[in-house]
C-alpha cells in the first residue's frame, strides 16, 4: 500500500527518475552483506556492490540511522533492501524502475492530499540522474481521484469518476481544457460552438436530463456543476452583445483558466459522487485542479508555442458560370425576360465572368497564434509554492487583426507543519481574456454572397460599393465585438488533526469576475452613399459590464477509524455561499467624430441601460460515511439538504443523498492466485441530486422598471414574468451498475458501466400560447426524462518493454433519451415538441416524397388527406437528432525519445443539414454544388425543385421536411502531437528539452451535408484546423 | 479518547443545528434594484403611472399600432407599396406578394406584440382594481385608458385574424386554453367595453401634447366599431360630437399635418427618447439608390392627380439612373426631430368616417362636405351634388387611399369595413377572396389547440 502512494504520488506529481541504462530492477538478484553501520553507508554500499545505478533517497533521512546488520543472498533489490532497512523507519520500493527509500509513512488519511503528506523533499535530486517528466509505462492502479470533498483511490471508488491529467492536456493548442477533454471521457459529449476564439461549448454528461434549453427557457438546464480548486464558478456567460460574434452569445467559464495550469480534470457522473452537491449535481459534477508546487530543487519550465489555424469547410459552392446559370434558370422559370434593376448580378451592373471564392476571401485567413508559458516551482519539506504565468495570442480567420488575449498567472503555496498535523493550502488564479472580435460572424455572408459580386477594394484601398450596388460585406470589419474579462479566484484549504484520525478541515474561497464588453458599429459599416453610413451621427457604441463577486465557507470533520478488517470514513460539512452581481449597460448613438466612440458620454443619445444587482444565497449542509470491510466490500452513503434563494418560501430546502456500493471480488480467495485477472471490482449505486439552475429570482411576482421602455420621460414598468408561486426542486434519480477489470498485471484494463437516470418535476420554461401576454412561464412539469446508456473503456499497453512502447485506450458511450411520461401532453404546449418514449430532441417534419413528374414540384405526404399540407396533422415524420454513440481512441507510441500521440473522435448521429438553413434556391445567394441536381423534364431524378427567382412557398415546406435531416455522423482526428526530446549531455544547463509538433482537428471523415458536423450551424465559423509547433525547456 | 470524539461530534451536531434554524434567515435576499413586487406597484400613483408607460412606450415600439407595423405591413398586403429587397427570410416577401402562410415570421411578431400588450393593459386593469391607495379618479382614469387601448389592440386584431381569443385576465392557466370569440361577438364586447370607457376618460388632455388618449379618442374608436356593425346613426353622433368639440380644428395647411403640435391631432404616440425619428421614417427611408425594402407602388403613384398636394408634400422621389421610386415622406425628421409624433388618429379620418357615415345613411348632400374639406386641402377638384351613393362611397375609398397611405394600416381597414378588398385582385394578382383574413400563427395553434381551425383558406 504504502508503494502504491508513492508510485501514485510520483505519478501525480509527475517526477521521477530514470537511468538510461536498462536495468530491471524487479528482475535482478543481489547480494550483500553488512554489519551495524550507518544506514546511509549500508546503503551506499549496497547500491555500490550490485551496480544499482537507478536510485533516489535522501541523506538526511538516513544519515539519523543506524542499521542492525543484515545479509542477503541472492535477493530480490526490494527484497534486500528492506532487510537492510529493518527496524528502521524507512522503507524501499520500485517505481519506473528506480529503486527508491523514503521516510515510512504511518497512517495515510482518505481524506488527505497524498501529495502534501509526502513531501517530496524525502527523494533527493540526484544530479547525475538525468531528470524528466513521467513516463507512464505501466498504469498505476492508484492513481486518486478527487471527489470534491474527499479523495477515493481509483481502486476502492464506489462513484463514477472520469478524469483527465496534464498530461493529457498539456501543450493543446486550444485555449480551454474543454476542447482537449473532447473524445477522451465516456459518457461526456462535448461539443465546441465555434471557431471564433473565446467562445462557448455544449457540454452534456450522461445526457440530457432537463427539458429546460435556452431557446424554451433561456436558461440551459443542463449545465454541470463547474468548481475550481474547491470554488464553484458561474456557468454562465454574462455577455449581452456577444451575440451576433459568437454562437448563443455564450462565453465559456473555463475559458479563463489556463489549459496548461491545471493538474487534473475530473468529471463526477453517478449519484454516489454527485449526490454530495445535492442540488447542484444533477448534470454532473467538473473538478478542476490546477497544479502545486514541488519541493526540492528549484524547477523551472519555459514552453513556448506557435500555432496557425485555418476554417473548416465541408462543402463545395457553386462557380459563377454555374451561379449565373441558376439565376437566369430561375427568372426564366419565373416568366421574367428583363431583369429587374436590383437583380445586379445578371442585370448588367456586376461583371457576370468576375469570380471570388468568398471564403478563401472573408473567412480563408491563416489566424496565427502564439502561447507562452512560464512555471517556477521549488520548496522544502515543510513549503511548497508554484507560480505560472502563461500569456496567449490568438489571431482570426478574418484579414483584419481581430485578437484573442489571455494573461494567466496561477499561485499556489502549500504548507505543513513539522508534525504534520497542520496543512495549510492557499491557490489563487488570475486571468485575464481580451477578445476583440468582427462583431458579426461573415460565415454566412461568405457561403452565401453571389461568386460574381464585385471585388471589395477599390485600386486606391477604399471599400467598393460598385456604385451602390453592392453591400460591401468587409465593412463589417468596422465594427467589432470586444470583451475583458477579468477573474481573480482564490482558495484557502486548512486541515488540522484535532485528535489522532479526527480531523478538522475548512475550505472557502472567493471568486471575483469583472467582465465588460463593447460593441462597437461605426457608420462606416453602412455605405457612405446612404444616409447611415454618411456621417458619425450614425455611429453606435453600447458598453456592458458585470462584475460578479462571491464567496464560499465550507467547515468540514473528518474522521477515521480502524479497528480490525472494519474501517471507516466519516465526514460531515457545510456549505454557505453566496453570489452578488452587478452589471449595467449604456448606448450612445451619434457621435461628432468616430474617433470618440468610445466615450460615450460623447454621444448625442445616451441610453443607460437597468443598473442591476442580484443576489444568490445558499446554504447545505452533507455528510459522508464510508465503510470498508477487509478492504474488499466497501460502502459509501452521501447524502445532502440544501437551501436555495431561488426558491420560494414553501420551497427552499430540498434533501438529496446517495448509497454506493463496491465489491474488489479480485480478492477473493478463487482469484488469489489468478495469473490473468490482476484487479476486478463490481460497484453500483443509486440516489438522488438535483439542480437549481434556474436564474435568480424566477418565483416572485413583480414588475421591472425597464430603462428602454420610456413614454414621455417617464421610465415604464413592465410586468417581469407571469407569476408561478409553486416554484419547487427538479429532481434527479440515477442509477449505475458497472465493472472493472485489470488484466494480465493490469496491462489490460476494462470498464464496462451501466447508468439509468431519471429526471421529474422538471422545471422548465413552458412555452404558453402568445395569447397569454408571454411566450413562455416557469413552472415544474409533471414530466420525467430518462436517460440510460452503456459505457466501455478499456485501456491497454500492448507493448511495453524495450525502445518501443505503445499504450491505447478506447471509449465508447451509447447514450439513449427517452421522454417517459408526460401527463397531459397532448394538450399541453409540448403536444407537437415531444413524443412519449421517444428522446427530447426529436423534431417533427414533412415527408418530402420527391418532385411532382408534371408539375415539378415539391411533393409532401398529406397525412390527413385534406388536400393541403399543412403543420400539425402533417407533420409526422419523427427524426431522432440526439447522438447515437460516441467515444474515442487513443494511442500514445514511444520509440527512444520520439513520442507520438493520436487520439480519434467519433460521434454517430443524425443532424440538420445545410437544406434546413439555406435560402430559396434561385435568389441571390450562392448555393453548394449539390443544388445543380434540379428536377426538370431531362433529369427527372433531380432532387431540388426548379429555381425560382422569387420566394418559393414551397421551400418553407422543404426546409421543414425530412430533407433536412441526414447523417452528421463524423470521425474526426482530435489530435495529433509528435514529440522529440532532444538527449542532453550530463553538464548541460537543462534537465529537458522536448520540441513538439501538435495539430488539431487535422482530418475528418463524414458524410454530412453541411459546413461543419460537429457545431452543425451553418452562420457561425467552426472549430478550426491547427498546426502547432512548440518547445519546452525544463531548467 | 472515545470521550474527545463524542464532545467533539456533539460540539459540531449542535453547530450544526444551531445553522439550520438560521438557514431560512442566511437564504434571504431582497428583491433585485430593478423590480418592485406587483401590489406595490398600484399602491401608488407614480408607479401606477409608470405602468402605464411601460405600456404606452410600448405601443410605439412594437404593437399594431407602432409606426412600422399595420402601416408597414398591411400596406404590402394590399396595393400601397412594393416590396423590393431580392432575399429574405422576415416574411415580408410573401405578404407582398399574397402568398403568407401561416409561419410568417412577421405576421407572428405582429400576433405576439399585440397580445403582450393586452397583457400589460389586462394587468394594470387587474392592479388597479385592487388598489386600495389612488384616488378613485386617478383609479378611474388609468382603468380607462388601459381598457380603451386593449379594446384598440382587439379591434385590429379582429379586423386581421377574423375570430380571435379574447382574454380579460393575465391568468396564463385560463388564456393558454382560451378559445376564440366570433367576430360579429367580438365587436359586441368591443362596444360594450367602449361605451364602459367614454365616462371614464376626460375631454381634457392629460397632456397638451394629445400623447394620451381622452374621451374622443374612444369615442372614435367605438365610431368604427359602430360602423363595422352598420350602426351608422350611432356612429354618426359620435363623429358629430367630435367635429364639433372645440378641442379640434381642420388643419388646413398640408404641410403641418404631421407637426405634433396641430388641433386636427386626436392622439399620436411620442417616441421613446428626445430627438428620435418616428418610426415610419425610419423604416421607409432610402435616397441614392434602388429600394432595399419598400417603396410606393407605381399604381399608387399613378392614381394621384398632378395638382394633388399630397404627392407634392407627402411623398419623395428617389431616381437612379433611368428609374424612379418614391418612398412615403409624410413624416420628415430623420435625427433630432422635435417636430414629428406617429400620428394614430387624426380629425380628417373622423371626416372621411362621417362622409361614409351619411353617405350609407343616403345623406349625400351632407356627405359631401366632410370629403371636399379633405379635397379642397389636397388641392383637387370638389365632388358636386349629383353624386349617387355608390359613387361616393367609391370616392371615398379613393380619397382614404390617398389621405392616408401606409398609416396605421388604413388602407387593408378601410377597404375591409367597405366590402370593397376584392378590388385589390386588379393591381394584385395573387389577391384571393379568403385574404380578408390572415392565418392565425401556426405556433398557436400548435400551443393551443382550443383555437383551431385555422382560418378558411390557410
Amino acid at each position: 500500500m504504502k508503494n502504491i502512494c508513492t508510485a501514485a504520488l510520483l505519478l501525480l506529481s509527475g517526477v521521477t527518475l530514470i537511468n538510461g541504462q536498462q536495468q530491471d530492477l524487479s528482475k535482478i538478484k543481489v547480494n550483500y552483506s553488512v554489519g551495524k553501520i550507518s544506514a546511509e553507508d549500508a546503503m551506499k554500499g549496497f547500491l555500490a556492490e550490485n551496480k544499482i545505478k537507478s536510485f533516489a533517497y535522501s541523506n538526511n533521512d538516513l544519515e539519523k540511522h543506524r542499521i542492525q546488520g543484515t545479509k542477503c543472498i541472492n535477493e530480490s533489490v526490494l527484497g534486500c533492501a528492506n532487510k537492510i532497512l529493518k527496524g528502521l523507519p524507512l522503507e524501499a520500493l520500485i517505481f519506473n524502475n528506480t529503486l527508491i527509500i523514503r521516510q515510512k509513512i504511518l497512517k495515510v488519511s482518505e481524506m488527505a492530499d497524498t501529495e502534501e503528506l509526502i513531501p517530496l523533499a524525502a527523494i533527493p535530486q540526484k544530479r547525475n540522474d538525468s531528470m524528466e517528466t513521467s513516463r507512464k509505462e505501466t498504469k498505476i492502479e492508484e492513481v486518486v481521484l478527487n471527489a470534491g470533498y474527499y479523495k477515493v483511490k481509483d481502486k476502492e471508488r464506489t462513484g463514477s469518476i472520469a478524469k483527465i491529467s496534464a498530461k493529457d492536456v498539456e501543450n493543446q493548442p486550444v485555449t480551454n481544457v474543454l476542447a482537449s477533454a473532447q473524445g477522451r471521457m465516456a459518457g461526456v459529449n462535448i461539443t465546441q460552438n465555434g471557431g471564433t476564439a473565446g467562445g462557448g461549448y455544449q457540454i452534456q454528461i450522461r445526457g440530457q436530463n432537463s427539458l429546460r434549453t435556452i431557446s424554451n427557457s433561456g436558461i440551459d438546464g443542463n449545465q454541470p456543476l463547474y468548481v475550481v480548486d474547491g470554488v464553484p464558478i458561474s456557468g454562465q456567460a454574462p455577455s449581452q452583445f456577444a451575440g451576433p460574434a459568437l454562437p448563443g452569445g455564450s462565453i465559456n467559464p473555463l475559458n479563463s483558466i489556463s489549459p496548461q495550469d491545471i493538474e487534473s480534470f475530473e468529471i463526477l457522473k453517478d449519484a454516489d459522487a454527485t449526490a454530495i452537491y445535492g442540488s447542484r449535481g444533477a448534470n454532473g459534477v467538473v473538478l478542476i485542479t490546477t497544479k502545486k508546487g514541488k519541493s526540492g530543487r528549484l524547477g523551472l519550465s519555459f514552453n513556448s508555442q506557435y500555432s496557425f489555424s485555418k476554417a473548416l469547410s465541408n462543402l463545395d459552392m457553386m462557380d459563377t458560370q454555374e451561379y449565373i446559370a441558376m439565376r437566369r434558370k430561375a427568372f426564366s422559370n419565373n416568366g421574367v425576360s428583363v431583369y429587374p434593376a436590383t437583380a445586379y448580378d445578371i442585370n448588367g451592373t456586376w461583371d457576370q465572368n468576375r469570380y471570388t471564392d468568398w471564403r478563401k476571401e472573408l473567412i480563408g485567413n491563416l489566424a496565427s497564434a502564439s502561447n507562452t508559458q512560464l512555471s517556477l516551482t521549488g520548496g522544502n519539506e515543510t513549503t511548497t509554492f508554484l507560480v505560472s504565468f502563461g500569456h496567449q495570442e490568438q489571431g482570426t480567420v478574418h484579414a483584419k487583426d481581430f485578437k484573442y488575449k489571455t494573461n494567466n498567472i496561477s499561485t499556489n503555496l502549500n504548507h505543513q507543519s513539522k508534525d504534520s498535523r497542520f496543512r495549510l493550502n492557499i491557490s489563487s488564479l488570475f486571468s485575464n481574456q481580451k477578445n476583440n472580435v468582427i462583431n458579426e460572424d461573415l460565415t454566412k455572408t461568405a457561403y452565401t454572397l453571389a461568386p460574381n459580386a464585385p471585388a471589395l477594394y477599390h485600386p486606391d484601398g477604399g471599400l467598393n460599393w460598385q456604385n451602390n450596388t453592392f453591400t460591401n460585406p468587409v465593412a463589417a470589419y468596422n465594427a467589432s465585438y470586444s470583451n475583458n474579462n477579468v477573474q481573480f479566484m482564490n482558495n484557502y484549504n486548512a486541515e488540522y488533526e484535532l485528535l489522532k484520525n479526527v480531523s478538522f478541515k475548512f475550505n472557502g474561497g472567493f471568486n471575483y469576475q469583472g467582465f465588460e464588453e463593447w460593441s462597437l458599429r461605426p457608420n462606416t459599416i453602412y455605405n457612405p452613399a446612404f444616409v447611415t453610413g454618411q456621417s458619425s451621427a450614425y455611429s453606435q457604441a453600447s458598453k456592458f459590464n458585470q462584475h460578479r463577486f462571491s464567496y464560499i465557507l465550507e467547515p468540514q470533520l473528518n474522521w477515521n477509524f480502524q479497528k480490525g478488517s472494519h474501517q471507516f470514513d466519516i465526514l460531515v460539512g457545510a456549505t454557505y455561499q453566496q453570489d452578488v452581481s452587478r452589471q449595467g449597460s449604456i448606448t450612445g448613438i451619434g457621435f461628432e467624430s468616430n474617433s470618440f466612440i468610445e466615450n460615450i458620454a460623447a454621444a448625442q443619445t445616451k441610453v443607460i441601460g437597468d443598473q442591476i444587482s442580484s443576489k444568490y444565497r445558499y446554504a447545505a449542509l452533507f455528510g459522508r460515511i464510508n465503510y470498508q470491510l477487509n478492504k474488499k466490500y466497501i460502502l459509501n452513503v452521501t447524502g445532502r439538504r440544501d437551501g436555495s434563494s431561488r426558491f420560494g418560501p414553501n420551497n427552499k430546502f430540498a434533501d438529496f443523498g446517495a448509497v454506493g456500493a463496491a465489491w474488489l471480488f479480485s480478492k477473493e480467495n478463487i482469484f488469489k492466485d489468478s495469473r490473468w485477472l490482476s484487479f476486478g471490482k463490481l460497484r453500483g449505486s443509486i440516489g438522488t441530486s438535483g439542480s437549481d439552475n434556474i436564474g435568480d429570482y424566477q418565483y416572485l411576482d413583480t414588475y421591472t422598471i425597464l430603462s428602454t421602455s420610456v413614454y414621455n420621460g417617464v421610465t415604464g414598468l413592465i410586468p417581469s414574468r407571469l407569476y408561478n408561486p409553486d416554484f419547487s426542486w427538479e429532481k434527479t434519480t440515477k442509477m449505475e451498475m458497472a465493472l472493472e477489470f485489470g488484466l494480465f498485471k493490469s496491462r489490460l484494463n476494462l470498464t464496462a458501466a451501466y447508468y439509468h437516470n431519471r429526471s421529474s418535476n422538471q422545471l422548465v420554461g413552458y412555452q404558453l400560447p402568445a395569447v397569454t401576454g408571454f411566450t413562455m412561464v416557469n413552472a415544474n412539469l409533471d414530466a420525467t426524462v430518462q436517460n440510460t446508456g452503456l459505457e466501455l473503456e478499456a485501456n491497454a499497453h500492448p507493448i511495453v518493454t524495450g525502445d518501443f512502447q505503445w499504450q491505447t485506450s478506447f471509449n465508447i458511450s451509447f447514450p439513449k433519451n427517452k421522454l417517459l411520461s408526460f401527463p397531459g401532453l397532448s394538450g399541453s404546449t409540448y403536444a407537437n415538441t415531444y413524443v412519449i418514449g421517444q428522446p427530447v430532441d426529436i423534431i417533427r417534419l414533412y415527408h418530402l416524397e420527391g418532385i411532382h413528374t408534371q408539375t415539378g414540384q415539391y411533393q409532401f405526404t398529406d397525412y390527413n388527406q385534406d388536400g393541403k399540407v399543412t403543420s400539425t396533422d402533417d407533420r409526422q415524420i419523427i427524426e431522432n437528432l440526439s447522438v447515437q454513440y460516441f467515444g474515442g481512441w487513443s494511442n500514445q507510441f514511444r520509440y527512444a525519445n520520439w513520442d507520438l500521440s493520436l487520439l480519434f473522435q467519433f460521434v454517430k448521429q443524425k443532424s440538420r443539414n445545410y437544406n434546413a438553413s439555406m435560402a430559396s434556391p434561385g435568389l441571390m445567394n450562392n448555393l453548394p454544388k449539390e443544388l445543380l441536381n434540379v428536377w426538370s423534364p431531362e433529369n427527372p431524378s433531380g432532387y431540388y425543385m426548379p429555381y425560382r427567382s422569387s420566394v418559393n412557398t414551397l421551400h418553407s415546406l422543404f426546409q421543414n421536411s425530412d430533407a433536412t435531416v441526414s447523417d452528421g455522423s463524423f470521425i474526426r482526428l482530435k489530435n495529433i502531437q509528435l514529440s522529440y526530446r532532444i538527449p542532453l549531455k550530463e553538464s548541460s544547463l537543462f534537465r529537458d528539452v522536448k520540441i513538439y509538433f501538435q495539430g488539431q482537428n487535422l482530418w475528418t471523415w463524414t458524410r454530412y451535408f453541411g459546413i461543419d458536423p460537429e457545431s452543425g450551424t451553418s452562420s457561425f465559423l467552426p472549430a478550426l484546423k491547427t498546426y502547432a509547433f512548440g518547445i519546452q525547456f525544463n531548467l | 479518547m472515545k470521550t474527545y470524539i463524542k464532545i467533539t461530534f456533539l460540539t459540531a451536531a449542535l453547530s450544526i443545528k444551531a445553522c439550520l434554524i438560521s438557514c431560512e434567515k442566511l437564504l434571504e435576499v431582497d428583491t433585485p434594484s430593478n423590480q418592485i413586487t406587483s401590489d406595490q406597484v398600484f399602491e401608488n400613483l407614480q408607479t401606477a403611472n409608470a405602468a402605464l408607460a411601460g405600456l404606452y412606450s410600448g405601443l410605439w415600439d412594437n404593437s399594431p399600432i407602432a409606426g412600422d407595423q399595420s402601416g408597414m405591413l398591411m400596406s404590402m398586403y394590399t396595393d400601397e407599396l412594393s416590396y423590393y429587397a431580392s432575399a429574405s427570410t422576415n416574411g415580408l416577401a410573401e405578404l407582398y406578394q399574397n402568398t403568407v402562410i401561416d409561419t410568417n415570421p412577421a405576421l407572428y411578431t405582429y400576433w405576439t406584440n399585440a397580445y403582450q400588450k393586452v397583457y400589460m393593459a389586462n394587468a394594470i386593469i387587474e392592479g388597479i382594481e385592487k388598489s386600495t391607495s389612488i384616488p378613485i379618479a386617478e383609479k378611474q382614469r388609468i382603468r380607462g385608458e388601459a381598457l380603451m387601448i386593449r379594446s384598440l389592440l382587439f379591434y385590429y386584431l379582429q379586423q386581421l385574424y377574423g375570430d380571435i381569443p379574447y382574454p380579460v385576465t393575465t391568468n396564463y392557466m385560463i388564456n393558454q386554453s382560451i378559445s376564440k370569440t366570433p367576430a360579429l361577438e367580438v365587436l359586441q364586447r368591443l362596444t360594450s367595453d367602449l361605451n364602459e370607457v367614454i365616462p371614464l376618460l376626460q375631454d381634457q388632455y392629460r397632456h397638451t401634447e394629445r400623447i394620451y388618449p381622452n374621451r374622443k379618442t374612444a369615442q372614435l374608436i367605438l365610431a368604427k366599431i359602430y360602423m363595422l356593425q352598420k350602426n351608422w346613426n350611432a356612429a354618426e353622433g359620435l363623429l358629430k360630437e367630435i367635429i364639433h368639440s372645440p378641442l379640434y380644428q381642420f388643419q388646413n395647411d398640408i404641410t403641418k399635418v404631421f407637426d405634433k403640435s396641430g388641433s386636427h391631432i386626436i392622439w399620436q404616440l411620442k417616441p421613446r427618447n428626445g430627438g428620435d425619428a418616428t418610426k415610419e421614417i425610419a423604416v421607409f427611408y432610402f435616397t441614392n439608390s434602388a429600394p432595399t425594402s419598400v417603396a410606393l407602388s407605381p399604381h399608387l403613384i399613378n392614381s394621384f392627380s398632378g395638382s394633388d398636394k399630397r404627392k407634392q408634400f407627402w411623398t419623395s422621389a428617389v431616381t437612379v439612373g433611368n428609374n424612379t421610386w418614391y418612398r412615403p415622406n409624410k413624416y420628415k425628421n430623420l435625427s433630432n426631430n422635435n417636430t414629428e409624433y406617429s400620428v394614430v388618429f387624426r380629425l380628417e379620418e373622423a371626416y372621411l368616417l362621417l362622409a361614409e357615415t351619411l353617405a350609407e345613411q343616403n345623406k349625400i348632400n351632407e356627405s359631401l362636405q366632410f370629403i371636399n374639406a379633405v379635397k379642397q386641402r389636397a388641392g383637387i377638384p370638389l365632388l358636386t351634388g349629383s353624386s349617387s351613393k355608390e359613387m361616393i362611397l367609391s370616392e371615398i375609398s379613393v380619397e382614404n387611399c390617398k389621405e392616408f397611405f401606409t398609416e396605421m394600416g388604413h388602407r387593408f381597414l378601410d377597404l375591409k369595413r367597405q366590402g370593397k378588398l376584392s378590388e385589390l385582385s386588379t393591381v394584385k394578382p395573387n389577391w384571393k377572396l379568403h385574404f380578408v383574413v390572415l392565418p392565425i400563427p401556426q405556433k398557436e395553434l400548435l400551443l393551443n389547440p382550443n383555437i383551431q381551425p385555422q382560418n378558411s383558406g390557410y
